[in-house]
């Protein structure tokens, strides 16, 4: 089954998934965790945390974890205020859709 | 394809970035690859895709920022169609493909067809040049036998009154 989710709806997922940590997490794992709700490539978060970087909805800081580097990404306040826009408009978009189609 | 080998070919690809910025994006895959572990090298290296296809994506994703609407993130995976890999080289890499990509879906029946049509001409072209030049000796040759055929038989009706 295909239902194809854009750029936006992507964005707001992985925010969604960094904000419940609130001392961040790393890209490793912020890729699992979006796995759960969408079947995504290891290929395509990259793109996605550096544009959020970018934006500043998510900002970075590294840290020592067993002997090697790690790279955490925070939720910014912006980035806060996106995600809350982001779930606004999914529960309504949602609902309309959930409304029409069952 | 191992690790190594994976990372120095990405490497590679991104030399036409800038530095810092190409620093983290291979940091951002060392640590990708750390944190999945060794037992999982061979299964991060299949789902991140071919080193060429993941350099077109992160080159393409930080080009285009906010406006990527080319790719769609579906439940068998991340497809976007200029990176389908049916060739060698990602159609991302061909100028004139994005171009065309602007203005709607995948071309590729119409590619097809256009190279079938060029195809085509080429032969015509071929036929026009090597046949074309015996055309009029043919036509003469026709007319010659038509001609002689004409003759004989008016010497045969001739021979009949």
């Amino acid at each position: 089954m295909v239902f194809n989710t854009g750029a936006a709806l992507l964005d707001a997922i992985v925010l969604a998934v960094v904000s419940r940590e609130p001392e961040g997490t790393y890209g490793y794992k912020i890729t699992q965790d979006v796995r759960e709700a969408l079947e995504v490539s290891e290929s395509t978060l990259y793109p996605v945390l550096r544009r959020l970087l970018k934006d500043g909805c998510l900002q970075v800081y590294d840290q020592e974890f067993a002997g090697r580097n790690r790279r955490y990404y925070k939720i910014t306040e912006k980035g806060l205020v996106q995600l809350h826009l982001y779930q606004g408009e999914w529960a309504r978009y949602s609902s309309s859709i959930t409304h029409i189609l069952l | 394809m191992n690790r190594q080998e994976y990372m120095s070919q990405l490497a590679y690809l991104l030399q036409d970035m800038p530095e810092s910025e190409k620093n983290d994006v291979l940091q951002y895959y060392e640590d990708y690859f750390e944190e999945a572990g060794e037992e999982q090298e061979e299964s991060v290296i299949h789902t991140l895709g071919s080193p060429e296809r993941l350099a077109a994506m992160i080159k393409d994703g930080i080009r285009s920022g906010q406006e990527n609407s080319h790719g769609e993130y579906t439940d068998s995976g991340y497809r976007d169609e200029r990176f389908r890999e049916d060739g060698k080289v990602p159609e991302a890499y061909r100028k004139s493909w994005r171009e065309q990509q602007r203005s709607g879906h995948v071309l590729e029946d119409q590619r097809g067809r256009r190279n079938n049509g060029i195809l085509l001409l080429i032969l015509l072209l071929v036929l026009v040049f090597t046949v074309g030049p015996h055309i009029p000796g043919i036509v003469f040759v026709i007319v010659v036998f038509l001609f002689l055929k004409f003759l004989k038989d008016r010497r045969e009706r001739k021979k009949d009154e």
